[in-house]
């Protein structure tokens, strides 16, 4: 029924109507298809309110039919022209504020590339910038569906690429490739990865080079991938001919070689150690400078600490004349602290730590239960070492490529 | 002839199950509360005054009683009613 936008878009006037009967006039302006809205009575006359485009017929109604009516006011744009004229500084500098908000953020303004770990943000970042995007880059010179294609056909290493663009803010999202493994397909050797005694063989291909009880050292071929040809006892006049044509097999030797290793682990501790250490108590003085005299405002100027670590903060400013600023100095009180360690105590620390290195030898958290802790100084000894040793029983099987040529 | 002809024009829209308002040009009228009315199909105002609004109709006329009446929007066939109203009465 009633649109206030379109209203104000056309113009409001407030009439004022004089005369009896105007239920009369307001009858006849309904008959032409005039809107009228906000009707009040008052004492004697009538208050409403019509569009500007019905002013002049509604004008007419009124003097054919002798009454009389007085505008009351004018609302909505048409009559705000004249405002917007007067001030037309404020009004222009408003839209131009507007335009050259809209214009600056049609721009890229910042880069951001997201969830990738192995290939360079810079590298993406370089990509993008030499299909189009990048910062200061007008957003009507590139297509985001382009730039994504053509980054994606320029790194090989990603699978995905989403170019998002919120506002003047571009974010690159990727999705890395997940490359296989350099897994050995072809014909090879297996190594030993460790020196040790071989505990136990399981073969699946290939030729073992050695036998249970035998000591090898790291390299050392466990299992060949050169197969001899070996005649069968029962079937020796069949595989004559056979031996003519292949006499030897190059084949990707398999299996799992098991075998006693050993690890050490080393450690030491001091029995007499020193530390310096804060006391807690600290004075604190602020030093203001002149070119003539330096003034003390806060603090005590020796607080008669043996030991004590000062901080300074300077804020000065050079001028022709001097320096003037002021010093913030924190004086910090410290001790040295012995402490002596009993024994047992030491032994503990040395154990502790050679179990770490250890641990950090065999890369694995759980260490097994029978190992062997020798204690390598004396107890009157300034330093306690400690070692620890311990064997287990571990595939040491590895893959190594038969260089053929 | 109008009695028969709206005769029909009922017997028509009772027939053929369509709104009376459509067919017979018959007013509509919605309250909200007792503050707000509105009224659709009428034929002009013959009286207003801040206590009594007497609207035209097709076959009669409505009028309403009430303390500080202001016509809210006025259309050829539409129109809403603001104040305090006490009573609605139909006249033929």
């Amino acid at each position: 029924m009633d649109n206030r936008v379109l209203n104000q878009m056309e113009g409001i006037i407030g009439i004022r109507l004089f005369g009896t009967k105007v239920e009369k006039v307001i009858n006849m302006a309904l008959a032409r298809g005039i809107y009228i809205w906000e009707i009040k009575r008052r004492e004697d006359f009538l208050e409403f309110k019509i569009r500007r485009s019905a002013y002049e017929a509604l004008s007419n109604i009124v003097s054919e039919n002798n009454y009389k009516m007085e505008i009351i006011n004018e609302k909505g744009l048409p009559f705000f022209k004249n405002t917007i004229k007067r001030r037309f500084g404020f009004f222009g500098g408003a839209v131009l504020f507007l335009l050259a908000i809209y214009f600056v953020s049609s721009f890229i303004w910042f880069i951001e590339v997201v969830n990738n770990e192995k290939v360079d943000s810079g590298t993406i970042m370089m990509t993008a910038a030499r299909h189009g995007l990048y910062k200061g880059a007008a957003k009507w010179n590139f297509s985001r569906t382009d730039v994504e294609e053509a980054m994606m056909l320029d790194i090989n290493q990603l699978s995905y690429i989403k170019v998002d663009i919120r506002g003047v803010k571009a974010t690159i999202e990727v999705v890395e490739k997940i490359l296989p493994g350099d897994e050995i397909t072809g014909p090879c050797h297996i190594v030993a990865a460790k020196d040790g005694v071989v505990e136990e063989i399981l073969l699946l291909e290939g030729q073992v080079n050695v036998k249970e009880g035998d000591v090898v050292s790291k390299g050392d071929i466990l299992i060949s991938g050169i197969v001899f040809y070996q005649p069968n006892p029962l079937f020796s006049e069949i595989e004559e001919d056979a031996k003519e044509d292949k006499p030897v097999d190059i084949v990707r030797a398999r299996g799992i070689v098991r075998a006693r290793v050993w690890y050490e682990g080393y450690g030491e501790c001091k029995r007499t150690t020193e530390r310096i250490i804060n006391t807690g108590r600290m004075n604190r003085q602020i030093i203001v400078k002149s070119p003539w005299f330096d003034f003390r405002i806060y603090g005590a100027a020796d607080p008669g600490y043996v030991q004590a670590k000062t901080q300074v903060k300077k804020r000065e400013i050079e001028s022709p004349i001097g320096v003037f600023g002021w010093n913030d100095l924190v004086s910090i009180e410290r001790k040295k602290v012995v402490t002596h360690l009993s024994e047992n105590e030491a032994v503990k620390i040395a154990r502790q730590k050679a179990m770490q290195t250890l641990t950090d030898a065999m890369k694995q958290d759980k260490l097994p239960r029978e190992m062997e802790i020798e204690i390598l100084s004396a107890p009157s000894d300034p330093v306690l070492r400690c070692k620890v040793a311990v064997d287990v029983i571990e595939d040491i099987a590895k893959p190594e490529p038969i260089n053929e040529q | 002839m109008d009695k028969k002809r709206e005769a029909l024009s009922r017997a028509m829209a009772e027939f053929l199950d369509i709104p009376k308002d459509l067919v017979m040009d018959l007013p509509k009228v919605t309250m909200i509360g007792r503050n707000e009315f509105y009224l659709e199909n009428h034929r002009g105002i013959i009286e207003y005054n801040l206590t009594r609004l007497r609207i035209n109709l097709s076959r009669g006329f409505l009028e309403i009683q009430g303390n500080n009446l202001e016509i809210k929007n006025l259309l050829p066939d539409e129109m809403s009613v603001y104040g305090d109203i006490n009573m609605i009465k139909f006249f033929d």
